[in-house]
């Protein structure tokens, strides 16, 4: 019952290498709203929107110092940057719990471990 | 107490439809197969609440129609994602997958409704039928194997329930379904009432018992899984919430569910198997707002239901186009595809954003209830436990899964094949979304049709567009997005089995093949040599006895008698000479002899 | 009395006379010269069935007669006319099986039904007869005419010889019988039945007498062949062609039945007369059965067979009872029926007179279905398994005789039928299962509508007064009642 380890591919998924830019006759070929969502994959365009997100987390942690609940639920989240704070530790912990320990050393076999497929 | 205006069971339209549809062309069926929602959707609005459809059956009352607060949302949740599914699955020239599906819903209509458990189990039966159909119609060796697992394990889950039926009725005398008596806090509560429990749980997908919904639903068809991730679970929902609130260990498996699903759900490579697990997970808000047994949190759970069959329809749907046009539904397949199936992207970006709880779409009007209402009930963990899945839902289904399947890094896919959406699904998916939308933006449309009314009386008042809610929610989804582009590496998905409760429940049914044959066979071994030696020379034996009895002595008895009556006869006949003298003689002698004897001996 | 006076009463004679017009019809023809050819003969025996038929339903329309005439001697009541209606019907059957008869001379056929009528004449005079030496007259009225026909076959010796038989042994039991008379009016000083009645009949008292009537009998018993006066049947009926056959087995014992009815009064339970009777058909069941079993020819064969017949009759007379008389007097009408069907289709089988053997049945089931259906039938009611009129009458027979001290007989009387299984089914099985290769010894049987047509009537006939015998019955009973009330 021993598997080998799920290696995990590494990609660099910032920035998309020119070389792999979609071609202009690609585009034409999509709709209206597929045109759109791939012109702003470009880099140039994509840098914007991410800048645009961050932005708003800015915000967003500003007005937490301004706004509280009226009946905090645990106590503590009455507290600014609580949230913040719940949801960015919250979800790396989860993440690298899973995919670092429990996937690759309990629960990661092959595909075909139960001879299903 | 049954009331007389006429009550129209959206099953029977549905089971109708089932009957009537193969002896239909196609072009008429495609019509006929709407007309069973619109007559639901129909009797959501006409139907009165009371009790009707009371019929006696075998010396039982079975009750078909209890319509009240409760079973009236879900009669109409069911009868909107009834509709907007069939006209998913218009495209589908198989009836036998639209008939499995008709038969699927008649259940769920039928447990909604049912007034004792007999109808209940009945009715649970008939979903569990239909449903298996629904995986097995996909006919792929995978589909056909899981639609069998799928189908003992929820038999076995229904002779739970049967089990506890059963003995109820003989505690209680009645098969009346109300709520459970006690409120099982554990080691109290009567054996049939936790036996119902566990076949309830079975179909609600808690933890442990949840294992065949990863399994089941990923493999179905792909009009048919959208059917599946509606009705069971809620189905289980509508029955936990009418017989067993307020059972605080519901509440713990509630949150633990929640938290299971995501994450699970961080690690699938599969979209339909991610959205399995967050059935289970979106269940579990539900099924915690049960155990927590207030007004608000019922409410939360009721309005959770509605939106989340709503949106997890939608989310099915988008999955299962992605799935009918591309192929696959392995993440580390696709990619690149934004741009070909853009608005497959934004479709399922409402749903993503409803199932996380964003503002605007409707699962923040549900999702915050139920919290609001855990933490107002002072259920502090539950309440924790509920906001980390929402955390991990945003993560696994609102971003990781669409990232992936529409980017994940690569560009744009010009050279895959992509099968042509028809525009049915489109309409279907269509439809959801305006409902998530329009529910997100307008409370009341969905908080109307709550079964316990927001009155100061119920203290279940909550107003979601409140600035703490919206910024809260935004915080809490926008800084778990972060965590995901952060770990945007770590989370990318690979191929791999994950090992979840299904291998115990394989453990035990091959253990108990391996424990019924083997014996088995070595017994029958032992039992097959004993015959042939001692069995066969016995029968050969008492054949040959019986055989010599028959011709020597019955045969012999009859035929001797036979032939010696026969050869009286013929010395008999003898006297008949053919001489007259000797006849005369005869006569005279004869009649002589016998008038002295008896004459003088009588 | 007004009894002892001549009462003539054309009204309760409809029967005889309607008869008596036949008889003069065809011998009027005789005398008249119709023998001389054929074509007239044709033309006058065409007439005949019709002239019978409505004899027949003259007499059924004189069921209600009653009256008692000629000085007390012929008495019309129940009894008379139920039997006269049976004769009559088998009268009809008869002469219509006798229409094609092979051995029969052209010049012979007036002749032949002529007497044929007499006999029947006779046999109608003795079911109303209520006096023994008017009996005795009646009763040789019908032999004799038995007498000449019997050897009409054809120049067949075996038929002379069966003929020599038939009046000899009648001579002699007609001799004995009138011995016992002479007895009887010694003892008795009396003939008229209505007075013997109320007489004694013990072997203490009156020895004379009852040795006298059990001598009388003997005659009554040479008619209905019972053991040990049947030593003539089965020659003669193997003798006569096949139709006089039809008329010698079935008949003449429905008259003796009428007379031994009608005398049955005096046999009351445990008497020794009764007692006589008793044994007799006991010996007369077993012999019959026992002898059938070995024969081969078919009227051999039915010739004993009517001598156990004539047994079963018997035992409704042992009790006494009206439900007994009742039960003899079904079970005459259950014989009629089955040997007429039985004779029918001998007759129809042997489409060249011969005398039929078991394997000349061979293969009859290919042949002519219906007639091997027929043949079924009839050997299903002979042994007497429902839903036949055979079944019927055996029943009536046992319920009416079990109870009274002879239960011995009743016990012989199943046995014996189920002996006689062996013998009639041999009929089923030969023309069932056996030979369907066989080629046809003699002619070809006549499977033409008409044998057919009538072999499913009698058939029918059967059947239905097997499933419903109970109007039937009931007017038997009544002719009981009527009979065991009279003083």
């Amino acid at each position: 019952m021993s598997d080998k380890q799920i290696k995990e591919p590494k990609t660099t998924l910032t920035a998309l290498p020119e070389s792999s830019a979609p071609v202009e006759a690609d585009l034409a070929t999509l709709s209206l709203l597929g045109h759109w969502l791939e012109k702003n994959r470009a880099p140039e365009q994509s840098c914007k929107w991410r800048t645009l997100l961050f932005g708003l987390l800015g915000l967003f942690m500003i007005l937490n110092l301004f706004f509280h609940p009226h009946e905090p639920h645990f106590g503590v989240d009455a507290y600014p940057f609580f949230w913040p704070v719940f949801g960015l530790a919250g979800g790396i912990i989860m993440i690298f719990l899973v995919k670092k320990i429990i996937q690759p050393y309990f629960l990661a076999r092959s595909e075909n471990y139960y001879g299903d497929n | 107490m049954g009331t007389t205006e006429l009550f129209v069971h959206p099953a029977l339209a549905f089971i109708a439809a089932a009957l009537i549809l193969p002896f239909l062309p196609k072009g008429p069926r495609k019509v006929f197969l709407l007309l069973p929602p619109l007559i639901a959707i129909y009797t959501t609005f006409h139907n009165t609440p009371g009790t009707h459809l009371t019929i006696n059956w075998l010396g039982q009352t079975l009750t078909l129609g209890r319509l009240d607060a409760l079973s009236s949302i879900f009669v109409q949740v069911f009868a909107v994602i009834s509709l907007a599914g069939l006209i998913f699955a218009l495209h589908i020239n198989d009836p036998a997958q639209h008939i499995a599906a008709m038969f699927y819903v008649a259940g769920s209509f039928g447990v909604v409704l049912a007034g004792d458990y007999l109808t209940v189990f009945i009715f649970w039966e008939m979903m569990a039928v239909g449903s298996t159909f629904l995986v097995l119609l996909n006919r792929t060796r995978e589909s056909i194997r899981a639609s069998f697992r799928y189908f003992l394990f929820h038999i076995f889950g229904g002779l739970f329930l049967l089990a506890g039926l059963i003995l109820r009725y003989r505690a209680l005398g009645t098969f009346e379904f109300t709520t459970a008596l006690s409120f099982g806090l554990p080691f109290e509560g009567s054996t049939y009432d936790w036996l119902i429990l566990i076949g309830f749980c079975v179909n609600a997908a808690v933890v442990p018992f949840h294992a065949w919904l990863p399994d089941a639903y990923p493999r179905g068809t792909v009009t048919g899984s959208v059917f599946m991730c509606a009705f069971t679970t809620k189905t289980a929902v509508y029955v936990l919430m009418r017989g067993f609130y307020g059972w605080d260990i519901l509440a713990g498996a509630g949150a633990i569910m929640a938290v299971y699903g995501v994450l699970y759900a961080s690690m699938e490579n599969n979209t339909r198997r991610i959205l399995s697990y967050h059935i289970v997970s979106q269940v579990g808000y539900m099924v915690a707002g049960i155990g927590v047994g207030t007004a608000m949190t019922l409410n939360g759970a009721a309005a959770h239901a509605y939106a989340h069959i709503l949106y997890k329809g939608l989310l099915f749907m988008t999955t299962g186009a992605v799935l009918y046009s591309t192929g696959t539904t392995k993440l580390d397949e696709l990619g690149g595809l934004a741009g070909r199936l853009p608005w497959v992207m934004l479709l399922y970006m409402i749903a993503a954003l409803s199932i996380s709880g964003f503002p605007i779409f409707n699962g923040f009007i549900s999702k915050t209830m139920t919290i609001a209402g855990a933490a107002e009930a002072h259920q502090t963990w539950i309440a924790l436990g509920l906001e980390l899945a929402a955390v991990g839902t945003f993560i696994s289904v609102g971003l990781k899964l669409p990232y992936f399947t529409f980017w994940g890094g690569k560009p744009l896919d010009m050279k895959r094949e992509l099968k042509p959406i028809p525009v049915n699904m489109y309409a279907g998916m269509a439809i959801l979304a305006t409902f998530c939308i329009a529910q997100g933006l307008y409370p009341d449309l969905l908080y109307r049709y709550l079964p316990f009314p927001m009155t100061e009386a119920n203290k279940n008042i909550f107003i979601p567009w409140t600035i703490w809610n919206v910024l809260q929610a935004l915080m809490l989804l926008g800084f778990s997005g972060a965590a995901f582009y952060l770990m945007k590496d770590v989370i990318t998905p690979h191929k791999a089995l994950n090992l979840d409760f299904d291998w115990f429940y394989r453990l035990a049914g091959h253990g108990g093949m391996a424990l019924l044959f083997k014996p088995c066979a070595w017994f029958d071994n032992i039992w097959t040599t004993v015959y042939q030696t001692v069995g066969l020379k016995l029968i050969n034996f008492s054949a040959h006895f019986t055989t010599f009895f028959d011709r020597w002595i019955i045969d012999g008895l009859v035929d001797n008698t036979a032939y010696s009556v026969g050869g009286t006869g013929r010395v008999l006949a003898i006297l008949q000479s053919g001489r007259l003298q000797q006849y005369l003689a005869l006569m005279v002698i004869f009649i002589t002899i016998v008038m002295a004897l008896v004459w003088y001996l009588c | 009395m007004t009894t002892m006076e001549l009462n003539f009463n054309i009204f309760n004679l409809l029967p005889e006379t309607a008869l008596f017009l036949i008889v003069l019809y065809l011998f009027g023809a005789t005398v008249l010269g119709a023998v001389k050819n054929s074509v007239t003969t044709r033309a006058v025996l065409s007439y005949l069935p019709i002239l019978a038929l409505a004899t027949v339903i003259l007499t059924a329309m004189s069921l209600c007669s009653r009256g008692i005439m000629f000085w007390g001697t012929y008495q019309v009541d129940g009894l008379s006319q139920f039997f006269k209606l049976l004769i009559t019907i088998g009268f009809l059957v008869t002469i219509i099986n006798a229409r094609r008869q092979p051995t029969l001379e052209e010049g012979q056929r007036l002749d032949y039904f002529l007497f044929l009528a007499f006999s029947t004449w006779g046999l109608i005079f003795m079911a109303s007869t209520a006096e023994l030496v008017t009996i005795y007259l009646a009763m040789e009225l019908a032999s004799y005419s038995l007498y000449v026909i019997i050897p009409l076959r054809a120049k067949s010796k075996q038929a002379a010889e069966g003929g020599i038989k038939y009046i000899l042994f009648g001579a002699a039991a007609t001799a004995l019988s009138l011995y016992g008379l002479s007895w009887i009016l010694a003892s008795q000083h009396t003939t008229f039945i209505s007075e013997l009645t109320i007489k004694s009949w013990s072997w203490a008292v009156n020895p004379m007498a009852v040795a006298g009537l059990s001598l009388f009998l003997a005659g009554l018993f040479y008619k209905l062949a019972l053991f040990p006066f049947h030593f003539w049947a089965p020659d003669a009926y193997q003798g006569a062609s096949n139709e006089t056959a039809t008329f010698v087995a079935t008949l003449p014992k429905l008259g003796a039945v009428a007379v031994l009815v009608r005398l049955s009064v005096i046999f009351t339970p445990g008497g020794e007369l009764t007692n006589l009777i008793a044994v007799l058909a006991a010996l007369s069941i077993t012999f019959g059965n026992l002898c059938a079993l070995a024969q081969h020819d078919l009227k051999r064969m039915l010739g004993f067979s009517s001598v156990a017949h004539a047994g079963y009759i018997l035992v409704g007379l042992v009790p006494g009872t009206p439900a007994g008389l009742a039960a003899a007097s079904f079970y005459a009408l259950a014989y009629l029926t089955m040997n007429l069907l039985c004779f029918w289709i001998i007759s129809r089988i042997a489409s060249d007179g011969r005398n039929l053997t078991y394997r000349d049945l061979n293969g009859l089931s290919q042949r002519s279905p219906w007639l091997a259906l027929a043949l079924t039938i009839a050997a299903i009611s002979l042994v007497g398994l429902p839903p036949t009129v055979g079944f019927i009458g055996k029943l009536w027979l046992v319920t009416g005789a079990w109870g009274f001290g002879y239960n011995w007989l009743v016990i012989i009387l199943c046995l014996n039928s189920a002996i006689a299984i062996f013998y009639y089914l041999s009929l089923v099985r030969h023309a069932y299962t056996e030979g369907e290769d066989d080629p046809c010894r003699g002619a070809a049987p006549d499977i033409s509508i008409w044998s057919s047509l009538g072999a499913v009537i009698l058939a029918l006939a059967v059947v239905i007064l097997g499933v419903i015998s109970a109007p039937v019955f009931d007017l038997a009973l009544a002719v009981g009642r009527e009979l065991i009330t009279l003083p």
